[in-house]
């Protein structure tokens, strides 16, 4: 850990202050608008293995959930049953795309680079 | 729906859009679905199945969107069209706000689009009922009183929360030595490319 906090910084051309700071905001994300269901899973996700979030960061909604989706879109009117299983297909695309945001964000800190808020 | 549509033209169009949905900007190598290929016209209000009607949407995004072109801007209440992405240069309508988690609209097109996108959802469930948001028409036939949506943020301003930065990801897989999931290189290399614009997407 030495080592990389002499490395990274060099590597990325960044004040050591700020790059640990990365660090630390990848190990601690921010979880405002992150459902409360969700929110022990993504700090869990930190200690998995970069192979690990490679394939989570590689998921998508199943083919059918897709279709679904894009079909309910499309309709003009919705039964009450419909539109709840248009939310429930909203939330599972959610949780898809959190769970993928944080292992690229993971992925990103691990390689040495920042988050989006030091690009920003 | 995108399965009606020719593969070739799906492909220009998604370059076109630089595999960001046209709404949020949401990049497809981080969301958590294919992204759709969407009739800004709805084919239930006559859209025609035409280059120039064509964009990339989210899944969350065209779920809110449904088969609407226009919606109340919620500073006046007057109903306005949506924002058109492939004619409409999105940061005239738009800004990130709170650090670039939040989009919040400029113009009546920007808002009501931001309105009825859901485009500044947050997770607190009592802001899901606020009179801005309840107001929204829905498509013709569907109740107004319909229930609350769940307590879920929008996925762009978590994951923007997050941390992403989408630049590091080719660099990550140098490094790692490994190949990319099948179908996520190029996800990738596009947002390489198209992520340092993305505050001014359309120039």
């Amino acid at each position: 850990m030495i080592r990389r906090a002499g490395w990274a910084p060099r590597a990325v051309h960044q004040p050591v202050e700020d790059v640990i700071a990365a660090i630390l905001d990848g190990v601690l994300p921010a979880l405002d608008d992150v459902p409360a269901d969700m929110q022990a899973e993504l700090v869990e996700m930190t200690w998995l293995d970069d192979v690990a979030l490679l394939a989570i960061a590689g998921a998508l909604l199943s083919e059918a959930d897709r279709r679904r989706l894009v079909e309910l879109s499309g309709r003009d009117s919705l039964s009450d049953a419909e539109r709840k299983e248009l939310d429930g297909l909203r939330e599972r695309y959610g949780k898809v795309t959190l769970r993928k945001a944080r292992a690229l964000a993971l992925l990103s800190v691990r390689s040495g680079k920042g988050s989006l808020a030091q690009a920003a | 729906m995108s399965e009606a549509i020719p593969r070739a033209l799906r492909e220009r169009v998604a370059e076109e859009a630089r595999h960001r949905c046209g709404y949020c900007l949401t990049d497809q190598g981080v969301s958590g679905a294919q992204m759709h290929i969407e009739h800004i016209v709805p084919r239930a209000r006559g859209g025609r199945t035409l280059r120039s009607n064509l964009w990339l949407s989210c899944g969350w995004c065209n779920s809110f969107k449904r088969t609407r072109i226009a919606a109340p801007d919620p500073a006046t209440g007057v109903e306005v069209v949506l924002f058109n992405p492939r004619e409409q240069d999105w940061s005239q309508h738009f800004r990130w706000v709170d650090g670039g988690t939040r989009i919040v609209g400029l113009t009546p097109t920007g808002r009501a689009t931001v309105e009825a996108l859901r485009l500044k959802m947050s997770r607190a469930p009592s802001e899901h009922s606020s009179a801005a948001e309840t107001s929204i028409p829905l498509p013709a036939g569907e109740r107004q009183d319909r229930p609350q949506a769940p307590a879920w943020s929008r996925p762009p301003a978590a994951t923007r929360r997050l941390g992403v930065d989408l630049r590091a990801q080719g660099p990550v897989l140098h490094q790692l030595g490994t190949q990319p999931v099948s179908g996520m290189r190029r996800s990738w290399e596009t947002a390489a490319r198209a992520r340092p614009q993305a505050h001014l997407p359309r120039g």
